[in-house]
């Protein structure tokens, strides 16, 4: 079984420090509330007070307005305790979210594992430094990404990437094609089916939910083409290095368009379910469209891929779930750990094969990550969950697919 | 006389009650937080504690309203303050 831990989404810090911020709101208000009280109070029994002329016999009515309005009394004490509690809260959280702990963290991570593995070299526990050293290499892609990180927009730039075509190849009969998904991990299994196809082929299926909502499900395979000049596979490497930057890609016009193809509106909530660099092309595709109106996509799932940067401009309505292996290098490419963001859930876990290759593969490493994730109870997860459920609830879909290529 | 000693008390009644809203505005949104972290539940015992403080001062000021309106009846009475 497969252990996972969950950073972000609604039970992360972020989320935490929205909640103490609507509680420092609330305690700077009645603060504000408690100053205005007693300089009502004060006032209006000022004109008593002076009417009164301190008369022995209401000596006591002196003392109880002093004790609760005077320089010293309880509303004026506990006023100033608001105001300072408040000011506290809110300077917690500023201090917080100014100091990026997740460098640091990664940064002594790779430096302990590098140490450890050095050690048990010169011990002769070659293995054991090998499952260190491999532990290591993770931590240490994020820093020397990190470091080359300015250089995205301009070499993206200098990528060619033409223009979408969008071919529609028919609808999918099959028993995978006409299942009706009810968790992540069937997500994740249909996302394989769809990777099993030809190059830039991706399946759009409508599904009605137990809601009565019409609702569609955007499966959108990974790079399967590794030729790094220009070309007419929007699943080769120059659509990696566009959508890593943040650019716009003819992979992500074309699956935008296959969506209007197959008949949804702007009204229509829509999934898209990516793997690897179909899962940056997702979120880059959730950014855009949610930005300009174009569909309502609310939720993206994502195996596999780097979108630690990119997913910091994701609109707060799209709900994401990133599942990482830990083995894998690929999530880790872009130099920089998923941010903590209350719609933002990051799974890791770790599923290793000690192949490259399969550390990445769908089937091998993610969908153990996926059936995992599904037994989890972290709150987080189960907000997910609950949030796609009209995803998850439909009794039938129909499932259409496209064929994505790149005119030059 | 005594009118103008129970408007004040009805002023101070007034605000009692606005204390006592903001004290269980205060709890409301402290009941809906997600708290995990050791920080944040030893704030939420902070709060637990400025929520009883208000609540305090609210008790306060309904004690100092029953004060005014004695006064108010006393001297409706002819038993002058």
């Amino acid at each position: 079984m497969t252990a996972i831990s969950v950073r972000g989404g609604a039970d992360g810090i972020t989320a935490h420090l929205d909640d103490l911020l609507r509680v420092a709101a609330e305690i700077r208000h009645a603060s504000t509330a408690v100053e205005q009280i007693r300089h009502d109070v004060r006032t209006n029994t000022a004109y008593w007070l002076i009417d009164d002329q301190l008369a022995l016999d209401t000596l006591p009515l002196h003392l109880a307005v002093t004790a609760l309005v005077g320089p010293f009394g309880r509303l004026t004490l506990t006023g100033a305790a608001l105001e300072h509690l408040a000011s506290a809260m809110r300077a917690a959280v500023e201090l917080y979210e100014d100091a990026d702990d997740t460098v640091l963290e990664s940064l002594a991570g790779a430096l302990g594992h590098l140490a450890a593995a050095t050690g048990a070299v010169a011990i002769g526990h070659y293995r054991t430094a090998g499952h260190q050293f491999f532990d290591a290499v993770p931590d240490v892609t994020d820093v020397v990404t990190g470091a080359l990180r300015p250089l995205d927009h301009p070499v993206a730039a200098a990528v060619t990437d033409g223009h979408a075509v969008v071919t529609r190849l028919g609808t999918d009969t099959s028993a995978e094609g006409s299942r009706a998904p009810a968790s992540i991990t069937d997500l994740i299994d249909e996302l394989a089916w769809r990777n099993a196809g030809k190059h830039g082929e991706i399946s759009v299926s409508i599904l009605v939910g137990a809601d009565g909502v019409r609702r569609a499900i955007v499966d959108i395979p990974g790079t399967k083409s590794w030729n790094p000049l220009p070309n007419r596979d929007v699943t080769s490497v120059g659509t990696d290095i566009r959508a890593l930057a943040g650019d716009d890609t003819s992979y992500e016009h074309g699956v935008l368009e296959a969506l209007t193809d197959a008949g949804i509106s702007s009204h229509d909530q829509v999934l898209l379910v990516g793997h690897s660099e179909g899962g940056i092309v997702a979120v880059d595709a959730a950014r855009d469209a949610v930005r300009s109106g174009r569909f309502n996509i609310t939720h993206v799932v994502t195996a596999g891929s780097p979108i630690g940067v990119i997913a910091r401009d994701l609109p707060a309505s799209v709900q994401v779930l990133a599942l990482e292996n830990s083995a894998d290098l690929v999530p880790r490419c872009d130099g920089a750990a998923n941010p903590d963001r209350t719609n933002l859930t990051t799974v890791t876990g770790r599923v290793q094969h000690y192949s490259v290759g399969a550390d990445h593969d769908i089937e091998k490493s993610y969908e153990p990550l996926a059936a995992a994730t599904d037994r989890s109870v972290d709150p987080s997860i189960e907000h997910f969950i609950r949030s796609a459920h009209g995803f998850l609830d439909a009794p039938a879909v129909a499932t259409s697919t496209f064929w994505i290529r790149r005119r030059l | 006389m005594s009118g103008a000693l129970l408007q004040i008390a009805a002023r101070i009644d007034d605000a009692a009650a606005e204390l006592r809203t903001r004290a269980a505005r205060i709890a409301h949104h402290t009941a809906d937080a997600r708290w995990s972290s050791d920080g944040a539940r030893r704030c939420y015992a902070r709060l637990g504690a400025v929520t009883a403080d208000l609540s305090g001062c609210a008790s306060d000021l309904d004690a100092l309203a029953d004060q005014f309106r004695r006064a108010a009846a006393r001297q409706a009475a002819g038993d002058a303050p």
